[in-house]
């Protein structure tokens, strides 16, 4: 089977420093692959290539065999890629069932003349929206909380409630920028368990940039290795752990 | 639901004592009642931009110019009636405001407010240099409309009636645009604009026609002030119009329907009180009004007014057994 994503000599330069150089792995249909390295090493760099952000100084990439790089940033989501931020970028004034609502964006069609006119097709799209934002906030457990602003909730609920908003665009890709940062022993197993939930129940296909070891190395089938903007290991779990260039680039971090 | 229930009666309520005023006022109180009528709706305008959208204008008061002189050049030049020149100042206005919105893009903040700042420098001046169509400084005299269809009504209250039917269709259009799929968007982009765009918001085109948009409410106001004022002059567009919209706006409450109503009567009337509490330095005394103002309702007065509005209403739907309805959000009341 072809792989959903292929990233292919990827090269991303910022002035003189080489945040990624030559980066090539697929990603297959299915998969939880784990994306770590170092801070510094350059996966967020990579999610932003993937989600259009920055323009890489080189290489392709694939999406079901079609090149993403020629599309802006707001054609990803309807292409089927979904992505959360390692800094959360929620939208603080909007409720959180609105910022869930927002995630539907891609999925819906209305415009500012027919919304204006509240034609009847565009609430029956309304609703459907809600409707689809509330399940998932049933999901995540966040229904209690569905009209507080996303503004002044704990760390760990926005990013439950990011993790929300990304499932919104029914992605078939997920592309998750540290989604345990800053939680507590219990939480990060706890999201590690979801994010295998999820892939189940949702036939996605997971990007995981983590940098708890022991989560990534819990949930990935794959893992790719980062360092200094090169890739120094792919395989699974046990192979990379093994890798003499691995323990090298941890060397000095909890490995 | 009992709050939504409430709050349709509450409307209802005002709508229809907005009916009542020009048989129990005198003209010239009804003609600044139509005059508020007319800045809400060119506030209305201004807070989708400024407020909703986060995009800063200091010069609406161009396109207010616009719509008032596009108005005034079809009644006098090709005698159009009134009522035509109205929807055209507003489409015009429309794709002015699209197409100006197209190049500000490339400005955040500060610098788009300086952009706007400099249209509403500009426009007086324009509109002097093109005598031919304009009448130049001296502007252009309109004669009154009067009502339609042998209504016993004298031309200032039909032209009240008329600006308080343009003023319910445009909130009307206006909060189904921005409560709905649009209006998240629409606030998404001002609080994030690179998740918005990750959730497949096209960022540069919403904000473009968010733009057109609020230059079209905007352009219309002015069409409407052309025919209540009976006249057009460069002057009466100049930067103070557009800086006295944007103090109705940020006082109103900014990113708020209800306020663009509540900041108008600010505008309308403060500065009088002001005159009449001191004639030597009314600005002083307005001065210390807005502060004041912005003390006491940070989040405007739609803001405050939502507040105790929710006080009110909350032990009623609580026994309904509902959440108590979207507690104020930080910024964006309705
Ligand atoms: N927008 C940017 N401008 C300049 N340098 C950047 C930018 N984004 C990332 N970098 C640099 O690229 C390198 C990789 O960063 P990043 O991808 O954030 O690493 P990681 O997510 O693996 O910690 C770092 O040296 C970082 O400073
Ligand atoms: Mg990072």
């Amino acid at each position: 089977m072809a792989p959903i994503l292929s990233v292919r000599d990827l090269t991303v330069r910022f002035g003189g420093i080489i945040a990624l150089e030559s980066v090539s792995f697929d990603v297959d249909e299915g998969q939880i692959v784990g994306l770590i390295g170092p801070n510094g090493a350059g996966k967020t760099t990579l999610f932003n290539c993937l989600s259009r952000l920055y323009t890489p100084d080189r290489g392709e990439v694939l999406f079901r065999g079609r090149p993403v790089l020629p599309l802006p940033p707001y054609r990803i989501a309807e292409l089927g890629i979904g992505r959360t931020f390692q800094n959360l970028a929620l939208f603080p004034t909007l409720t959180v069932l609105q910022n869930v609502m927002v995630g539907l964006h891609s999925r819906s069609r209305s415009d500012f003349l027919s919304n204006a006119m509240r034609l009847p097709w565009v609430g029956r799209e309304e609703a459907r929206i809600q409707a689809t934002a509330l399940e998932l906030l049933e999901f995540l457990d966040l229904t209690a909380l569905a009209q507080h602003p996303a503004a002044g909730l704990p760390f760990g609920t926005l990013k439950r409630v990011e993790l929300a908003r990304s499932l919104a665009s029914q992605p078939s890709l997920l592309l998750l920028d540290e989604p345990a940062s800053g939680l507590n022993h219990e939480e990060v197993f706890a999201i590690g368990a979801l994010i295998q939930k999820v892939r189940a129940t949702r036939a996605l296909t997971v990007l995981l940039v983590e940098h708890h070891m022991g989560m990534v190395m819990q949930v990935s089938e794959k893992v790719v290795v980062l360092d200094f903007g090169r890739k120094i290991a792919e395989g699974t779990p046990a192979e990379v752990r093994r890798d003499p260039n691995v323990v090298r680039a941890y060397l000095g971090e909890a490995a | 639901m009992t709050s939504r229930l409430a709050r349709h009666a509450g409307l209802l309520a005002v709508l229809a004592l907005a009916c009542m005023l020009p048989f129990v006022l005198s003209n010239f109180r009804l003609f600044q009642f139509t005059q508020v009528y007319i800045y809400a709706i060119a506030i209305l305008g201004l807070n989708m931009l400024t407020g909703y959208n986060g995009q800063f204008s200091l010069g609406h008061g161009a396109f207010y110019a616009v719509g008032a002189y596009v108005s005034a050049i079809m009644m006098d030049r090709w005698h159009v009636p009134y009522g035509w020149t109205i929807p055209v100042a507003g489409v015009i206005c429309l794709v002015v405001g699209f197409l100006f919105g197209l190049p500000a893009l490339r400005l955040e903040g500060l610098y788009l407010a300086l952009a706007t700042f400099s249209l509403a420098l500009a426009v007086p001046q324009i509109l002097k240099y093109f005598e031919h169509w304009t009448g130049g400084s001296q502007g252009i005299v309109l004669s009154k409309p009067k009502a339609p269809l042998g209504l016993p009504l004298s031309p200032d209250q039909w032209l009240y009636f008329l600006t308080l039917a343009v003023l319910v269709i445009l909130f009307w259009l206006g909060a189904n645009l921005l409560r709905g799929r649009v209006g998240r968007a629409i606030v998404a982009i001002r609080d994030n604009h690179i998740s918005a765009e990750a959730m497949g918001i096209n960022s540069a085109l919403y904000k473009s026609l968010v733009f057109g948009v609020s230059a079209a409410y905007t352009g219309v106001a002015g069409a409407l002030s052309a025919s209540v004022i009976a006249f057009v002059a460069p002057d009466s567009f100049n930067v103070f119009l557009s800086i006295t919209l944007l103090i109705g706006s940020v006082i109103g409450g900014l990113a708020s329907i209800s306020g663009a109503i509540f900041g108008a009567f600010f505008i309308q009337f403060v500065p009088n009180w002001a005159q009449d509490i001191s004639k030597a330095a009314p600005w002083a005394i307005f001065g210390v009004f807005l502060i004041v103002f912005m003390y006491v309702m940070p989040f405007g007065i739609a803001g405050a007014v939502g507040r105790i509005w929710i006080r009110m209403t909350r032990s009623r739907v609580l026994q309904a057994g509902r959440d108590p309805a979207p507690a104020h959000h930080a910024h964006t009341t309705t």
